[in-house]
């Protein structure tokens, strides 16, 4: 299958949906408390950004040698 | 808020080449120029537009006003209406106070100071009103609405920027494959135009390529919604929130298919929208309409939590046999919408804690031998109901 450059929108948003889901799973089975639950969604979103910040990083380290990061700049925007 | 603050400074700059375009009809209708002071003046130029409307025409005025795009005021508003109906203070306001284009006065014909006044109190409004609702996911506490607004926004703004740069290089592609079959009998070009088509069309994207996501996953979100209703109805119950959940899974692992293959296009703003079902759902695990009647016969068969979304729940407990068994213990009832009578039979002290919101609720308690009440507040704009039962036999009702 054709892979395209990496989409990191794509990447973070799926990270953080299936992250809420896991969230919501774990206090439905009651194997997290209202406690825990509430460091969750914060420690998820950190996790989420950081893994996007990386991935980004990654992405424009790998790209500048060879061309412009214009292909990146729907990112900014 | 801040937006819009920053927004009117910068307008200043720009107010003394657009004023002809802007205020032309305004400024005709005889008024003047305004003699208040500079924000004074840029807010009392707001219009609801006659042009760009799809209710009152505030969203398309507003954006005129601020220069931006109207549907990013659009998207705002829903947002801001589902999360503690901030959106439809806003709104609501500002179709009763900003005039029509070319008008000078409002529906409600209020001065141009009164005007101002009307709008900032309605902007405090909606600001108490998003800050004091949806804090809530399992008892956590997060400003969930301003994440929502937030991401929405970033969506926005960001397929605005897209769409802008693929308009702009798109080049003009000659005929569509499909329009040879259907427009022209069949010649020996059909086979050629699978090869130039790619070719043709490949320069023009920027950003991430291939076939788009969004209907293989709708069609994966049809199969996993009606498996979950097939299960839920053949084999065992499963939480409202499950659906929401199950399709935010979905969303979710599309999304880091799409990350690598394929594009994404609605697939973040469908993730949202399934997010915001799953912590509604979430918060109120089961949604229960009609009348919930319970008359247990002994302590055990009590359950400690009644809830209902909307309709009337009657507890009876008169025919609970052992009710010394009843001792310590506390049951809840959750109705949101409608009603609740506990029936409780003589010979049980009853302590009742009742809060309701909104702020209109009555409670009432008959009794054999006489029922304390009392009404505190709590929170500070909600009242809460305290009906103390003491023996005998007595029906506490709240509406």
């Amino acid at each position: 299958m054709r892979t395209h450059p990496l989409d990191v929108t794509a990447l973070v948003f799926g990270l953080t949906f299936l992250g809420i889901v896991t969230g919501w799973a774990l206090f439905e089975v009651d194997l997290i408390d209202a406690g825990a639950s509430a460091w969750f969604l914060p420690l998820l979103l950190v996790g989420t950004g950081l893994v996007g910040i990386v991935a980004w990083s990654a992405k424009a380290a790998v790209r500048r040698p060879r061309r412009s990061p214009d292909d990146t700049q729907h990112l900014h925007s | 808020m801040v937006r819009w603050r920053s927004e009117r400074h910068d307008r200043g700059m720009s107010e003394s080449q657009q004023t002809s375009i802007e205020s032309g009809p305004v400024a005709d209708t005889g008024r003047g120029p305004r003699v208040s002071g500079e924000q004074m003046r840029d807010v009392s130029r707001l219009r609801r537009s006659r042009t760009d409307r799809k209710i009152a025409g505030v969203a398309g005025g507003l954006a005129r006003h601020l220069d931006i795009d109207p549907t990013l005021i659009r998207v705002v508003l829903v947002v801001l209406a589902l999360f503690g109906g901030a959106g439809v203070v806003l709104y609501g306001a500002a179709w009763l106070l900003v005039p029509d284009e070319g008008q000078s006065e409002g529906v409600l014909g209020t001065s141009t100071e009164t005007r101002t006044i009307g709008l900032v109190i309605a902007l405090i409004v909606a600001a108490a009103l998003l800050l004091g609702d949806g804090w809530w996911f399992g008892g956590l506490t997060f400003p969930w609405p301003l994440l929502v607004l937030g991401l929405v926004l970033y969506l926005v703004l960001r397929n605005r920027g897209t769409s802008a740069a693929a308009t702009a290089p798109t080049p003009p592609t000659p005929e569509t494959p499909e329009a040879a079959p259907t427009g022209t009998p069949p010649t020996g070009t059909p086979p050629t135009d699978p090869s130039l088509a790619p070719s043709a069309s490949t320069p023009a994207p920027r950003g991430p390529r291939g076939p788009t996501l969004l209907g293989i996953t709708t069609a994966c979100l049809l199969v996993v919604l009606g498996g979950l209703g097939i299960y839920e109805l053949a084999i065992a119950d499963v939480p409202t929130a499950a659906y929401p959940a199950a399709a935010l899974t979905v969303i979710g692992v599309a999304l880091l298919v799409g990350a690598w293959v394929g594009r994404v296009g609605g697939l973040i703003v469908l993730g949202l929208v399934a997010t915001v079902a799953l912590v509604v759902t979430a918060a109120s695990p089961t949604l229960r309409f009609g009348e919930l009647e319970d008359r247990p016969v002994s302590a055990a068969d009590v359950e400690a939590q009644y809830a209902m979304t909307a309709g009337r729940t009657v507890l009876d407990l008169s025919g609970v046999e052992d009710l010394e068994a009843l001792d310590g213990r506390t049951i809840e009832l959750d109705n949101r919408l409608g009603e609740i009578v506990v029936v409780v039979p003589d010979g049980l002290d009853v302590s009742v804690d009742a809060y309701a919101r909104p702020a209109s609720s009555t409670c009432s308690a008959r009794s054999a031998t006489g029922v304390a009440s009392t009404t505190r507040s709590w929170p500070p704009t909600t009242p809460i109901q305290t009906c103390r039962s003491t023996s005998a036999s007595a029906s506490a009702t709240w509406k």
